[in-house]
């Protein structure tokens, strides 16, 4: 099977003045549709930097990232925004949820953007709110909620489309344990359940356990990548020193 | 992205913050209104102009006096010739008067004998542009048949008697289908009302009174055509010869007469103009020539000046008001930004194009215009309708005497009003939204 993300000699350098910083050091990676990828490491290895490039945010300097065969960098800020309308699903640390627009509201937003017509989008927010167990918090505002439950409405806004890709940025970061445990059962059930493929940004190993694959990035570097089979772990790549 | 959603979306974040919408818009609606305003003043202004224009007629009329410096002498054919040949002159005609002429009709009979008369061939009664509201012109030749403009019918008094000075007159019922006027050159005796008919010589026999019928009513809303009467020179002749005879009787024609009577002068004579544009440069042509010539159109060419800058000065004031809600407008959009700089990051995240973004806050200015012009056009609406009626005052002030009008508001007035306060509200948008749109989306959300 094709893999569905594919990074070829991926380099991100960043220019702080005269100095240049190397976020990201030939980064060669292939993920399969219906994997669940945890991408690993402490602050500073990487793994955001690399998130945003595989989501189009950023533009690498070198290299290239193929989603579906289409090479990411060579799309235009327009041709990006459908091209996330279509595939990709986000779930952010800080929730990022709009403060002013209900539960229901900010979940039905992607579909907005898509040209949705008003009912289908109620109908679409609500069952997906339903599904992550809100309910009965359709027109409550993310204030009038817990963080567990903001998390929740983020990730149905990020499932709401029913993605291929499912990008989750440290989603369990402003989380207690009990809520962290809730929030990635349910993350990584619906993306099993419709074969979706969710790549988690953490640097919890608890969250880790989570993922079929572990990648462990330091530096800029992928350091190892392992294979996590209920609890088993085997390793089938490591960096030569 | 849907328009309604579009629409939907941006009313809700204008809502959001409903003072300092409010605000902006009280900006664009001062604008908007100051602009109609002054833009109805401007409008009320030409129109009060072109009533003036009307009142005083045919603008491409020069009328040229011979100098009274000099050896002063009166016009005569070969004058005439000269000033036709002026560049962009159509005709010249010259002015024939009569010293005295009475019109009669049953018991009433006029007052005075200053009437305007006008001496005209049916040709050149069309070509001054004449407007005949009743009846037709006069024929050729006619002999027997005048127009008067309908102020005449105001000359006219019982027999013999004083006009009531204090008020105006009730100008004579006459009907011109039926009824004729009795025309004669006689001086009357004021006390009596009789007709003057002795001389040193004795008395002598009354002569035979001319009749003659009114075959035309001039339009009377140009002041100097509704005090008009137009003959054709046949008649006029014939009127003169009576007139020279009923002198020779009196005793009162000398040499002079005689000479004036032979060799034909005038003292006045009217030019026709091919076009507005040129009567400046004919009037110049002809005092060049050592004619008095003056024209109407120069004073009102000045008139017309002065209503120009005064219109540009009210448009101005219009426009700084305008221009400062522009900037009010500009200054709400980017403080928006700045506050949902974040929002905008998300948004594009979860798949808004940069157009969507840029088109949401477009939206949001156009918007403001929108309300901004409606209430503008509502309020400067009111307020024209409050000068109108408290009217005369402000007339006065803005140097329009005598105008019905202070302000005049036509809907297309309001309509533009309101369309330019959009304009307004896009112009001023464009920037903050090309801002909002070129915000990074990911540096856009990881502002807190």
């Amino acid at each position: 099977m094709a893999p569905i993300i594919k990074i070829h000699e991926l380099r991100k350098i960043y220019r702080m003045g005269s100095e240049k910083i190397v976020a990201l050091n030939h980064i060669n990676l292939e993920i399969e549709k219906g994997e669940i990828c945890c991408l690993f490491g402490t602050s500073g290895s990487g793994k955001s930097t690399l998130l945003n490039m595989l989501a189009g945010l950023e533009k690498p300097t070198k290299g290239s990232v193929q989603i579906k065969k289409i090479y990411m960098e060579k799309l235009s800020e327009t041709q990006l925004a459908t091209f996330r309308q279509r595939y990709i699903g986000f779930v952010f640390q800080s929730y990022n949820l709009i403060p002013t627009l209900t539960a229901q509201e900010n979940v039905a937003l992607p579909l907005v953007f898509q040209g949705v017509g008003k009912k289908e989008r109620e109908k679409k927010a609500k069952e997906i709110l339903e599904a992550v167990g809100l309910g009965k918090r359709l027109k409550h505002k993310p204030k009038e909620m817990s963080g567990g439950q903001q998390q929740r409405v983020s990730i149905a806004r990020a499932f709401v489309n029913q993605p291929q890709i499912i990008f989750a940025d440290e989603p369990t970061g402003n989380l207690d344990t009990h809520t962290t445990i809730e929030v990635m059962d349910m993350m990584t059930q619906i993306a099993r359940k419709y074969n979706q493929t969710l790549i988690i940004v953490s640097h919890d190993p608890e969250i880790a356990e989570y993922a079929d694959r572990i990648i462990t990035m330091q530096d800029g570097d992928i350091l190892k990548i392992e294979k996590n089979t209920e609890g088993r772990r085997e390793i089938t790549y490591e960096k030569a020193n | 992205m849907k328009k309604i959603d579009l629409v939907a979306m941006s009313i809700r974040n204008l809502l959001r913050r409903k003072f300092r919408t409010f605000l902006t818009v009280l900006g664009v609606v001062i604008g908007c209104t100051s602009i109609i305003l002054m833009l109805s003043l401007g409008l009320a202004m030409d129109k009060n102009m072109e009533e003036q224009m009307n009142n005083m007629g045919n603008v491409t009329l020069v009328s040229v006096h011979c100098m009274g410096n000099g050896n002063g002498e009166l016009f005569d054919e070969n004058d005439i010739k000269e000033m036709a040949k002026v560049e962009n002159v159509e005709c010249v005609i010259p002015r024939l008067d009569i010293e005295q002429i009475n019109l009669s009709c049953g018991k009433y009979r006029t007052f005075q004998s200053w009437f305007n008369i006008t001496v005209l061939s049916p040709e050149q009664v069309e070509i001054l542009g004449y407007s005949i509201a009743e009846g037709r012109n006069l024929d050729e030749g006619e002999e027997d048949a005048i127009l008067i403009g309908p102020e005449i019918l105001r000359c006219f008094t019982k027999n013999g008697k004083e006009p009531d000075w204090s008020k105006e007159m009730e100008p004579m019922p006459f009907d011109m289908e039926t009824e004729m006027l009795t025309c004669d050159v006689l001086e009357y005796d004021r006390q009596t009302g009789k007709p003057v008919l002795e001389s040193e010589n004795g008395k002598f026999r009354k002569p035979k009174d001319l009749k003659i019928k009114v075959v035309g009513m001039l339009d009377g809303s140009n002041y100097q055509e509704a005090n008009t009467i137009i003959m054709t020179r046949g008649l006029y002749e014939k009127l003169k010869k009576e007139r020279a005879a009923y002198r020779k009787a009196l005793g009162w024609y000398n040499e002079e007469d005689e000479k004036n009577d032979k060799k034909e002068t005038y003292y006045e004579a009217t030019v026709k103009v091919n076009d507005r544009e040129n009567v400046t440069g004919v009037v110049e042509a002809l005092n060049n020539l050592g004619y008095e010539a003056y024209s109407d159109a120069e004073w009102l060419s000045e008139m017309e000046q002065q209503s120009k800058s005064r219109q540009l000065a009210l448009g101005a004031l219009g426009i700084v008001s305008f221009i400062v809600a522009a900037i009010g407008i500009a200054n709400t959009m980017m403080m928006s930004i700045y506050e949902r700089t974040k929002e905008i990051g998300i948004m594009k995240v979860i798949g808004a194009k940069i157009k969507d973004i840029q088109y949401m806050f477009l939206m949001e200015s156009l918007l403001i215009g929108f309300i901004g012009g409606v209430a503008g056009a509502l309020i400067s609406f009111i307020l024209s309708l409050i000068m109108n009626a408290s009217g005369e005052k402000i007339a006065v002030i803005m140097g329009m005497y005598g105008s019905s009008n202070v302000s005049l508001m036509p809907p297309q007035l309001l309509g533009a009003g309101i369309l330019f306060s959009m304009i307004i509200g896009l112009i001023s948008g464009y920037f903050p939204a090309r801002k909002a749109m070129k915000l990074s989306a990911l540096s856009a959300i990881r502002t807190e």
